[in-house]
Parts: C-alpha cells; structure tokens; sequence
C-alpha cells in the first residue's frame, strides 16, 4: 500500500467542551514531502498533530496514518515531537536513548551519540540539570534518530536559538529519507520556509490553503512569509 | 514490551524506594542498638534515644505515605501528564502501560510492607535475645506448630496461601481503583484530581449500594444453607476466602476495564 496517503483526515472534528478546535478538516499528506502545517496560535496546529498521534480523541470523523487509525501499528511509524518536553527528569541523555532504542525497532543509536556529541551535550548529564532549550534540542536528536515513515514535529524551533535553528533544520534535511515525510508545524515561516514542499494554512480550526511552494510563488508571485502575513493579517 | 515498561517502571521507582527503605532498616538498626544497652547506660542517652525513636517512627510512616503516594504520582504524572506523551506514543497497548504501573506499585507497596514487619523484628531482637525464655520459646512454637499439623495437615499451609494471595489481590485491586478514579478525572477539562476524588467517593457509595442490594436479594432468596454448615471449620475458610478471592479479582476486573476503556478510547491529554 505504498500509494496510500501516509496522512489522511476525513471530516476531522475536535472541540475542548463547546469550543470548536478543529473543523470539518479533510486532507491528504503524499509520501517524500516535507510540508508545513503553519497558522497563528490557537489555530488548531497541535490538535491536529495530537490527534494523529492518538493523544486526543476526535470528536468526529477520523484520522488515518498509511491506513491505520492511530494506535500501536501507527505509533511505530510515526516520530512525534511534541511542543512540550515530555523527559522524565532523573533520566540522563544515555538512559533516554537506551529508552528510545528499547521500544523502537527504527531507531539509529549511532546516529543520536553523534548527534548529542556533535551539540556538545554530555551523555551522563542528567535531564535536571539541563536547560529548556537543551532539553529540546535532545529531544530532537532523539526524534530524528528513528528512521520513520511520518514526522510529526510540533514547534521544533520554537524554544531554540537561531544559531541552533539552523543545525536542526539540516538535521530534519539530513536525517529523513526520500519516502517518509515530514509535517512541520510552526508560526516561524521565513526559517523554514527554503526547506518545504508543501504548506497547509490553517485558521481557526479550518483549513484555508493547501499548495506546494512552488505554486505559491508562481501563482502570488510571493514568498509564504509574505502571504501568510497578508492573509492572517490582524 | 511489557517487561520492559515494567523495568523501567522499576528503574524510575527504585531511587526513590531503595534509600527510603534503606534509612528506615538503618534506623530499626540504630534504636535496636539503643534497646539493647544496659539500663545504666540507656539513662544517659535517653534523649538522643527519644530523637531517634521518634524519627523511626515517622519515617515508617513516611514510607508507608511514600508507596501510596508514588502509585497515584506515578500513574498521574507519567501517563496523564506532560510525560504521557512520550508514554502514549510508544508501540505499547494502554493495557500494558496500565499494568506495567499496576504491578510496579504492587510490588513496592508489598515491600515496603515487608520492610516494615523486618524494621519492628529487628527493633524487638535485643529484647527477645536477653529475655531468658528464648530457648523455650523456640520449643513451644515446635511443639505448637507440629500440634497445629497433626490437626489440620495441609490447611496450616493452604489457609495463609490463600490470605497471600488475597492480600495481594487486594493490593491490585486497590491500585487499580486509584486508577480508574483518576482516568475518569482525566476525562474533565479542568480540575482533574478533584474529579478523581468525586469519582473515588461516588465508587465508595456504589460499593454499599450494591452491597445493600445483594444482602437484600440474598435474605428475600432464604436459599437453605445447612450444607454449608454441615461442613468443617477449614471447608468453610476455604470457601470464605477463594469466595472474596473471586470478589476482589471481579473489582480489579471492572476497574481495568474502566481505566482501559477511558486511556484507549477517550485519551485527552492537555
């Protein structure tokens, strides 16, 4: 079933109590696309993305990954980061990647050492005694380090600084393969704009665009940057 | 993979447990040494013997706080916290995440208790080793156990069999009504742990209910119950028991099932 979208949402509804976050959001994510999944906040983009990772239960319709609703077939395929940190604090940099390379098949042990020693992060550190932004960027590593089918990367630059923005946008570059894809959600256009495919507009829980760059640029005659300030303009 | 949410269940838990337990032996150890000085003696460091009592005291019920307190933080903070979206992604079933924090507080929850009966023996040696009766004492319990076999051959080994078990079914079952509590408190938007609470109190009334109902249903029945009191002592005990044995594993059944349902249908993780 190589074909099937690795992504698909049909009639997808989510809604905290009487508040509508997601609405009615049907789409299709092709394999080997890096794609961006920009909006302002509050926009839905993180409950979209806990939506495919089976965190949150849709309210209606449904969300498949190459297929699958999520659940533990998905949860092999799909390397999620999320906006939070998610790091048990007694662990070290070490444990966790011993953690990560216990229950996934696909993850590279090599690649993530290399990796950490390449951001000079110490093995035997403990998470405690980290800052926020290193806590991020191990967390990264780790994610980037699975050779999955779907990346899910909920804000991956958001807490980091610009020098280090660049070392991780070309470690997604460098680390995903032809035939996964990668859904990168983010308010920070311009950094990531050179490395999309495609982008998915989202405002207020509904779907407003869904085009490659290329036909952005061709079509507006505009770079993302600009057309997303012009059309979420406040 | 259940082992090995188990043994990383173990990894997380065992910093915390094994110095605790560890202090309270070295404190039982500590007093123990205190009992077993001289009286002359004992009179001079009575205040620092108070001091260390009274902080063995504590810190066995600390411990005891300690193993109760972990199994709700465990099940709270890594699964329906932050920590739950690292948990909830992995290739794992809820039901194995579900009993990998099950069997991991059970565990601790049964040695600490262990630890604790093991504290008070070594804090009551000095006394049982300068009390003259020692030698006789061990002979009467010989002399009492082996009356004890002839009487009741292999119920004496069969009854506290079937009280382990049940104790540590009741233990499961007690874990896993803390969870079912807190999964449906996970269910509101807000003010979750006092749901939980709501959820804990309302179990606490349909357990009465119920209760209430089968006695009344039981009494309307009138069933004839002389053949059960035509049976021994011990056929009654056994029946007594693996009876609230199937009681309590019905309980874990149902609280399983609750927790299961709401951690794999109605994950809402904030």
């Amino acid at each position: 079933m190589a074909n099937e979208p690795i992504l698909q949402c049909t009639g997808l509804c989510k809604s905290y109590g009487n508040k509508p976050a997601l609405e009615n959001i049907t789409f299709a994510l092709e394999r080997g696309r890096i794609v961006g999944l920009l909006g302002p906040n509050g926009s839905g983009k993180s409950t979209l993305i806990k939506l495919a990772n089976g965190l949150l239960t849709p309210t209606a319709g449904e969300i498949r990954i190459a297929g699958n609703l999520p659940g533990i077939e998905t949860h092999a395929q799909v390397s999620y980061l999320p906006e939070r940190t998610y790091l048990s604090d007694w662990m070290t940099a070490n444990d966790l990647l011993k953690f990560f390379a216990d229950f996934y098949k696909d993850f590279n042990l090599d690649k993530a050492a290399q990796m950490l020693t390449h951001l000079g992060i110490q093995p035997n550190d403990t998470l405690k005694s980290m800052s926020k932004g290193t806590k991020e960027k191990i967390q990264l590593v780790v994610v980037m380090s699975r050779e999955a089918d779907l990346y899910l990367l909920d804000e991956p630059i958001g807490g980091v600084d610009p020098a280090a923005r660049d070392y991780i946008l070309s470690t997604i570059l460098t680390n995903y393969s032809e035939t996964s894809t990668v859904l990168i959600s983010t308010h920070l256009i311009s950094d990531i704009e050179k490395v999309l495919d495609d982008v998915i507009f989202l405002n207020k829980g509904q779907i407003t665009l869904h085009k490659s760059v290329d036909d952005i640029r061709s079509e507006y005659g505009k770079s993302v940057d600009a057309l997303f300030r012009e059309v979420f303009a406040c | 993979m259940l082992s090995k949410l188990i043994k990383y269940e173990f990894k997380s838990t065992r910093r915390i447990f094994l110095p605790a337990l560890g202090v309270l032996l070295l404190l039982s150890l500590v007093n123990a040494i205190f009992i077993a000085l001289p009286e002359t003696a004992l009179e001079h460091v009575s205040a620092p013997f108070g001091i260390i009592m009274t902080v063995y005291v504590l810190s066995m019920f600390a411990v005891c706080v300690l193993s109760f307190a972990y199994m709700i933080n465990r099940f709270y903070k890594n699964l329906l916290g932050d920590e739950g979206y690292l948990m909830f992604t992995l290739p794992v079933r809820p039901s194995e995440l579900i009993w990998a924090k099950c069997i991991a507080s059970t565990v601790w929850m049964i040695v600490t208790g262990i630890v604790c009966m093991i504290s008070l023996f070594i804090l009551v040696m000095p006394i049982s080793m300068i009390s003259t009766v020692d030698f006789d004492f061990w002979q009467s319990i010989q002399l009492v156990f082996s009356q004890m076999l002839r009487n009741y051959g292999a119920h004496l080994f069969l009854v506290p069999l079937e009280l382990i078990v049940l104790g540590i079914a009741s233990v499961i079952s007690f874990c896993m009504n803390i969870y079912a509590c807190l999964s449906l408190g996970s269910l509101a938007n807000k003010h979750r742990l006092g749901f939980a609470f709501v959820a804990y109190l309302i179990f606490g009334v349909v357990q009465q209910i119920v209760l209430l109902i089968t006695t009344w249903v039981w009494n309307l029945l009138n069933i004839d119950m002389t053949f059960f009191n035509n049976l021994n002592a011990m056929a009654q005990m056994h029946i007594a028991l693996l009876g609230w044995l199937l009681i309590t594993v019905v309980w874990i059944a149902i609280n399983f099932i609750i927790t299961n349902y709401i951690l794999s249908k109605h994950l809402n993780l904030q």
